[in-house]
């Protein structure tokens, strides 16, 4: 053999022990987990895994399975699903991870730490904690469209310019939240909904994190104005009580973009943080309200109740998550050590003590920008 | 010698045999030795004109000699006239030749061999009683194929001329093309049987002269017993033996061969074939169609760039989807892994035996399709096709996905025609390596084969000549086509005396 041959053999046996495992299987020998979740941690891990049965003749169909299994560690309890299932399980294809309330509360790092070290599940991988249910609970509701709960929670989170009422999370950004100093972790809660005889699986406000162990909920709305100011865009609706030149009623409108600016205020011994929003709205709804809306003032007026409403809003939620929950989701702590790293360090051990206490300004401006395709109201002939 | 290897009980023809001055001695030579057996060569015996009549022979090859020509302007005149007693040998026959013949093409000949050629080939020879030269005259004529458009490479705009296995034809149509007196040709004559024709061609000033050594020294060398295609040829001549790559180019369309000639290659032609070979040969080559340079370059580029993907999915299409499926089913959107493993449920092999077994089909069926009657062949390759596949659908023997993956990599074979043979080759390698080693395995076939390409040489240039070069010059004609008014060079490695293909580039 000549010394080029030789040398072609040696990197191609090194190349093949050196670039990890060989992983051989035929696709219809293994089963694909779509969500998992976990209902308890103490004293044993309750693992939840939604796989699919999949039928290929004479028709393709495609059915849930549930899966529950109890073991030691996260990882023990997943080998032994296998048992259970009789197909070697693809974790890689897992989309959503569900928490039961009390393993939040627990203490979610436990059931989060073999998630984020396992090579095969995606950080991409979307996390939630269920309210007023349990995660097999979920997993085993009637979905209306959608025949997967895993595949309708995907299409619910991509949804969210429309129904803006939660602020979702995937496993890589809540990892991060834990371990930045400066920010706490918060992730979307998942409710159950009676809808006839079927319940069904919505996602709905927020669950808020001090380190590792759940804190409280907050609403909806709620969560709508968290994700704006953690900069989250959307396209939801806004519904305005008006009362302009003596006409009152309700106007929708729709968010065409918004734009926040969080910004510290260090001034000597002083701390405070102001919230700047900044919303290009579409009036999409005027109802019967007969305005003239073209006229500058009237609109100018409407601008006017839009920045107060919201700025009331924006202010109770802020305070409601300094008081009540005193953590920081919002990561002011992070804005500022990302702004004023040497003041960071004078409050870096004691923020959480800090954090409630310190002085938050908000600022609503928002236009107009758009009244779809009428320019006067849709009145009637009188 | 040429009989004496044929017939060894004939006595043997001696190298430097010559006519006698006997016709009747000279007469049986031929007809009882040389051409014994062989009816299709004819004696017409005459007498020339009073007073003095003498006797000569007319030989001819009756289905390749035109007869009316011969009759017209040989016979006719031979016997109107008499031939002057005084005059003997050469003097006689330059006196028929000038006077006499009124055909184009005459020569003399003494050599015994040299007139058997002359018949063989189709010219007629007169022998003269009492003379020991014989009268050449050229009278080839005989039934050819017309100047048609070329089957293999059909086109939508462009020339529909193509090369018919007349060596004159073809050298008639470069011609045609190329007006320049600097358009040069050079004969031989290859193979010991077969004696056949090959031209070489190209333009002084712009080929480099080393190339044209080259090509004419290694024509020089063959020795074989025939050449019945240019084939035998390209094979004879080529680079790199062991490679499935074509490094020599052959076309069937003189516009073709006109512009790489106009480029600075050399071209060889095969009496008796239609395909011309031009050297040297690049891997570019294989992905320009001459329509390229007919249309609108934005198209052509597109065009152009299609058919890299093309060599791309059938090198690679079955391969990948092997390495996806069984080793990595993580890369595949969740929607589709799922549709694949419910289609793949009910089928008993592994994916690789799937691949492999219907890869194998499609290419039975193509090569079955080819040689059948041009119309029974379409039928049967589409209906084989349709019936198979859905058949072995249904009866759960391969999956419907793995039908769209053999198809896909069946019909974009199909676009780069010259590369179709080796597409198979690599395939089949890229399906074995990725079956063993998965997605390492298909990218070490994938370096191996770009290191392949990057070692092999045609007639002294790299085969990926034209992909990387420091002048943009010469990259204008590789993944793209540049329009002609920004094609201002030829390619700097062949045209290396006279690059300047448009006045512009000088200033």
């Amino acid at each position: 053999m000549s010394r080029k041959t030789v040398l072609l053999l040696v990197f191609f046996t090194l190349g093949l022990s050196f670039s990890g495992c060989w992983d051989y299987h035929e696709l219809e020998t293994v089963d694909f987990v779509l969500g998992l979740g976990l209902d308890e941690i103490d004293p044993d891990f309750d693992l939840v895994v939604e796989t699919i049965k999949v039928k290929g003749t004479p028709e393709t169909e495609f059915t849930p399975v549930v899966f529950t299994n109890k073991g030691p560690s996260l990882s023990a309890t997943r080998r032994a699903l296998t048992d259970q299932v009789g197909a070697r399980l693809i974790w890689s294809h897992a989309q959503v991870m569900l928490f039961s309330e009390e393993v939040a509360q627990d203490n979610i790092l436990a059931a989060l730490e073999f998630v984020v070290r396992d090579a095969d599940i995606r950080t991409s991988m979307l996390l939630f904690v269920t309210k007023d249910c349990t995660v097999e609970e979920v997993f085993k509701s009637k979905p209306p469209i959608a025949d997967i709960v895993s595949d309708h929670l995907v299409n619910l989170v991509s949804l969210r310019g429309q129904i803006p009422n939660f602020y979702p999370r995937c496993s890589w950004q809540f990892r991060q939240a834990l371990s930045l100093s400066g920010i706490n972790p918060t992730l979307p809660t998942v409710k159950l909904v009676q809808e006839g005889t079927d319940k069904i699986p919505v996602i709905d406000g927020t669950a808020l994190f001090k380190g590792t162990k759940m804190v409280g909920w907050i609403d909806g709305q709620e969560s709508r104005l968290l994700a704006m100011i953690m900069g989250e865009r959307d396209r939801g609706a806004l519904v305005v009580k008006t009362n302009v030149g003596g006409r009152s009623g309700d106007i929708t409108y729709e968010v065409r973009s918004n734009r926040v600016k969080v910004s510290p205020k260090v001034d000597g011994p002083k701390l405070a943080f102001s919230i700047e929003v900044q919303l290009q709205l579409d009036l999409s709804d005027l109802g019967a309200l007969d305005i003239e809306y073209g006229d500058p003032k009237v609109r100018l007026a409407l601008e006017k109740e839009i920045n107060n409403l919201l700025q009331g809003q924006i202010l109770e939620c802020v305070e409601k998550i300094q008081k009540e929950f005193k953590t920081d989701v919002l990561g002011l702590g992070l804005t500022l050590k990302q702004r004023h790293p040497s003041v960071w360090r004078l409050y870096e051990g004691k923020w959480d003590e800090v954090f409630p206490e310190v002085e938050v300004e908000v600022a609503v401006g928002s236009r107009i920008v758009s009244t779809g395709v009428l320019s006067r109201p849709g009145r009637m002939r009188e | 010698m040429f009989f004496s290897n044929l017939f060894k009980s004939k006595p043997a023809m001696a190298k430097g045999e010559v006519l006698s001055t006997s016709l009747e001695a000279n007469l049986r030579r031929f007809k009882l030795d040389i051409f014994a057996d062989n009816e299709i060569v004819m004696f017409r015996k005459f007498r020339s004109a009073s007073p003095k009549p003498r006797e000569c022979v007319l030989i001819f090859n009756d289905y390749m000699a035109k007869h009316e020509f011969l009759s017209h302007y040989v016979l006719q005149p031979m016997m109107e006239k008499s031939i002057p007693t005084r005059l003997e040998g050469k003097k006689l026959v330059q006196h028929i030749m000038n006077t006499i013949i009124s055909a184009d093409g005459v020569d003399f000949q003494a050599s015994i061999a040299e007139l058997t050629e002359a018949v063989l080939s189709g010219s007629g020879v007169v022998l003269i009683d009492g003379c020991d030269l014989g009268i050449v005259v050229d009278a080839q004529g005989w039934e050819k194929r017309k100047v048609s458009e070329p089957p293999t490479a059909n086109v939508v705009r462009g020339p529909r001329v193509g090369f018919t296995e007349e060596l004159g034809v073809g050298l008639a149509l470069l011609r045609r093309r190329i007006k320049c007196p600097s358009l040069k040709f050079r004969y031989f004559e290859v193979g010991t049987q077969t004696r056949t024709k090959v031209a070489i061609s190209y333009i002084e000033g712009l080929a480099s002269e080393k190339l044209v050594d080259e090509v004419i020294t290694r024509i020089e060398e063959i020795e074989i017993d025939g050449v019945l295609d240019s084939g035998y040829i390209e094979e004879l001549i080529r680079d790199t033996p062991f490679t499935p790559l074509p490094t020599i180019g052959s076309s069937e369309r003189p516009d073709v061969v006109a512009a790489r000639l106009l480029e600075g290659r050399v071209a060889i032609l095969v009496d008796g074939s239609p395909f011309a070979l031009t050297v040297p040969h690049f891997f570019v080559e294989n992905f320009q169609a001459s329509e390229d340079y007919y249309k609108n370059w934005i198209n052509a580029s597109f065009q152009r760039l299609l058919r890299y993907i093309c060599f791309f999915l059938t090198t690679s299409t079955p391969a990948l989807y092997l390495v996806l499926i069984n080793y990595h089913p993580q890369l595949i959107p969740t929607e589709l892994v799922l549709s694949i493993s419910a289609a793949r449920m009910a089928v008993p092999f592994p994916a690789v035996v799937e691949v492999t077994a219907m890869g194998l089909m499609f290419e039975i069926l193509r090569e079955a399709g080819i040689r059948l009657p041009q119309p029974i062949g379409d039928a049967i390759s589409i209906v084989g096709a349709i019936v198979l596949g859905e058949a072995a659908v249904s009866a759960n023997l391969v999956s419907a996905p793995m039908i769209i993956v053999v198809g896909v990599t069946g019909i974009s074979g199909f676009a780069t025609p010259s590369l179709h043979g080796s597409a198979i080759i690599i395939r089949f390698i890229l399906v074995i390596l990725s079956s063993i080693f998965g997605l390492y395995g298909y990218l070490f076939g994938a370096v191996a084969f770009l290191l392949h390409l990057a070692t092999i040489h045609s007639f002294g240039a790299p085969y990926l000549t034209g992909y990387i070069s420091f002048f943009p010059q010469d990259t204008k004609d590789t993944l793209l086509r540049a329009p002609w008014w920004g094609m201002l060079w030829r390619p700097r490695f062949l045209a290396t005396r006279n690059k300047v293909r448009m006045r512009d580039a000088r200033s």
